[in-house]
């Protein structure tokens, strides 16, 4: 089977980016069309309180037509309840049966100025009645859809139309008005909808850039817990048996973001144990990911072969991630690893690409530059011409310090690094100290250096030779 | 599934578009009923030319006089009401104003003491008359509520018909233009209007 799908997963911000950008115009449709609903169901409430004004108004207004002194219900009654009736029943049914829907809320639109019409009339075109004309439009911008004020204005300006045909003195007050005057009655509904309509557009893009923050904050909180879920996994997996025949282990990382890029391990064996300490390029989650697999692959090869030697088992770390990220993931993550074979009688066969290892003498009370050699892992295909081993010897209280370069390149405001000789200096003034004081002594340092604001993930290792004389003695 | 619903929910769509479609016409025709009902106006005076005889109030003197007659319960009352108090505070004070609240025969006194009679009668300069058994209506040949009669000084018929333009409308109006250039000395379109109002219900007689 064939991957085709062969995509940089690692390096899909862009694609998460495209996540929260549908997910913010999801949360917009779904809170309009939430929106749109909730004024649908305003507006059937409306429609039928019109509808009850509609007839208190005519039965108080119009009750009876008379003929002389008999009298019969008068006709706005009859037009109140049933013309009022049919306004009414449309939208409201919509409102309950498709709310929501485009359809519903033009009907509306029509259905709320029809009774603007209709309450002018049922009060015998009472002037004030007419401002229920503006305040429909008003109401109608509840919406925040410009376009139900369409429709609206369309009715307005067709009633307006007839009336200039055959009732110019109930529009404009003359019975032959100049031709402009229709211009300055539309102009005024105009001037109210160039502001709902500016109002409504207002509205929709405050709409939309909430909608927007909310996915954001949605995206962030979703980061954050699998931040959080992989931090927990990256803690774990780090070693937690530190105790080693013939030498005493102390380890700290504290990485600069919630997912670190370092690597260390204490693997032991039967006659003392594997050292690892690494480095991926860069730091957080990525970072971490490629960590987990430089981890997993080190750690299954060195316990199926525990006597192998450490270039072999680099060799097939770099296998494993130049297959894994440059291939699967199609990412360019590398990384600097030292692996190092201790026994308990102080032998170290070390090889790999890092960071100088430094040794303290107890005999001389300093420390020597161990250089390791070897090249990234994951960057070829193959390392072996590259890999090349060193030993290193350890004797009774001496002091084996593995660091990453978070440590010797954290910077303090002057941007200056905190640097390989302070490091040496302060291992060299604390070396009395147990090796778990040491480490913590050191780390402290380097942080404080940074103000407690590293750039980088921060690793040290410090392990203190023991056991020689007691073992030669016995 | 999914193909089944869309469908049902289109065809429901269509349905409810349709629905819409007849509601429209619907209102619109039903607009269309209304609008020529209230448009229609009642039977049209047959107006004496000259002021008539056998009232119980004179025709002033030196100056026009204004008779309107109304039906006391009629809702379009109102609107005339309203018109006649719009006119006559915008340039047609210079007339006698009467009107005169029709009390059909058979009706308890005070009958016509209507709403509409109490706000007529605190329109200044006008004079409201109880019209019992519509008697001087009849001699006016006046058939329905908001019929108004301008006589110039000499008695002769200027203008009859109603000052609303439909039924129990208020607002800017043709008859209340044609009374007010009357009333101004200058000349009218026309000399008549349709009347917005209720029957007067008694039996035409003009003398």
């Amino acid at each position: 089977m064939t991957n085709s799908a062969a995509k940089p997963v690692l390096g899909a911000v862009s694609d998460q980016k495209v996540t929260e950008r549908a997910r913010g115009t999801a949360l917009f449709e779904e809170r309009f069309l939430a929106s749109h609903k909730r004024v649908d169901r305003l507006f059937a409430y409306l429609m039928m309180l019109q509808w009850v004004a509609g007839i208190i108004l005519a039965v108080t207004v119009s009750p009876y037509a008379w003929a002389g002194k008999t009298h019969t219900v008068h006709s706005h009654v009859f037009i109140a309840v049933f013309l009022g009736g049919l306004i009414t029943a449309m939208p409201v049914l919509l409102a309950l049966k498709r709310p929501g829907w485009e359809t519903t809320r033009m009907v509306i639109a029509v259905a709320q100025m029809l009774w603007s019409a209709l309450l002018i009339h049922l009060s015998g075109g009472r002037i004030e009645t007419h401002f229920h004309v503006f305040g429909s439009l008003a109401f109608l911008s509840f919406y925040r859809d410009w376009r139900v004020l369409v429709p609206a204005t369309v009715v307005v300006a067709a009633d307006h139309f007839l009336r200039q045909m055959y009732w110019p003195e109930s529009v404009f007050g003359v019975l032959v008005p100049e031709s402009w005057r229709f211009l300055e009655h539309a102009g005024w509904v105009v001037f109210e909808d160039i502001f709902l309509l500016i109002s409504c557009i207002t509205s929709v893009t405050e709409l939309k850039t909430s909608a927007a923050q909310q996915a954001h904050i949605e995206f962030v909180d979703r980061l954050e817990r699998e931040m959080e879920i992989a931090s927990t996994i990256q803690t774990s997996i780090l070693p937690r048996r530190l105790k080693v025949s013939g030498l005493d282990v102390a380890a700290k990382m504290v990485p600069a973001t919630e997912v670190g890029g370092d690597y260390y391990e204490i693997l032991p064996t039967k006659d003392g144990c594997w050292i690892g300490i690494g480095d991926v390029a860069g730091h957080g989650l990525r970072a971490g990911l490629v960590m987990l697999q430089a981890q997993s692959a080190a750690e299954a090869l060195i316990r199926s072969v525990p006597e192998d030697s450490p270039s072999s088992v680099l060799c097939g770390v770099n296998r494993v991630l130049f297959e894994n990220v440059r291939n699967r993931l199609g990412s360019e993550e590398h990384m600097t690893m030292s692996l190092l074979h201790y026994r308990e009688y102080g032998h170290i066969v070390c090889a790999g690409a890092h960071e100088e290892a430094i040794v303290w003498r107890a005999k001389t009370r300093k420390c020597e530059l161990i250089p390791v050699k070897g090249t990234w892992l994951g960057a070829i295909e193959d390392i072996a011409a590259a890999t090349v081993e060193t030993t290193i010897a350890l004797g009774e209280g001496d002091l084996l310090v593995l660091y990453t370069d978070g440590l010797t390149e954290s910077r303090n405001d002057k941007r200056e690094q905190f640097g390989l000789p302070r490091l040496c200096d302060l291992v060299e003034k604390a070396s009395g100290e147990s090796v778990e004081i040491i480490c913590e002594t050191i780390v402290t340092a380097a942080l404080a250096w940074s103000m407690d604001r590293p750039d980088d993930d921060v690793t040290l290792m410090v392990c203190r030779q023991v056991g020689i004389a007691a073992r030669a003695a016995a | 599934m999914i193909d089944k619903n869309t469908a049902i929910r289109a065809r429901s769509d269509r349905l409810f578009k349709a629905l819409t479609l007849v509601w429209l016409i619907l209102v619109l025709a039903s607009g269309a009923l209304m609008w020529r009902y209230k448009m229609t106006g009642g039977a049209p005076a047959d107006a004496p030319a000259r002021w008539p005889t056998g009232l119980d109030f004179p025709r002033a003197e030196g100056r026009p006089t204004l008779v309107m007659i109304a039906h006391p319960k009629c809702a379009c009352t109102r609107a005339s009401i309203s018109e006649l108090e719009r006119l006559l505070s915008s340039g047609g004070q210079n007339a006698d104003v009467h009107v005169l609240f029709v009390r059909p025969t058979g009706t308890p006194d005070g009958w016509e003491r209507s709403d509409t009679y109490a706000r007529a009668s605190q329109l200044p300069g006008v004079h409201v008359h109880s019209d019992i058994g519509a008697a001087s209506a009849k001699r006016f040949g006046a058939h329905v509520s908001g019929e108004t009669l301008l006589y110039d000084v000499d008695g002769a018929l200027l203008y009859h018909g109603g000052i609303t333009g439909a039924r129990g409308h208020e607002g800017d109006n043709a008859g209340r233009s044609r009374v007010l250039a009357l009333l101004q000395g200058q000349v009218a379109d026309r000399r008549d209007g349709p009347t917005f109002g209720c029957d007067i219900g008694e039996q035409r007689s003009r003398q």
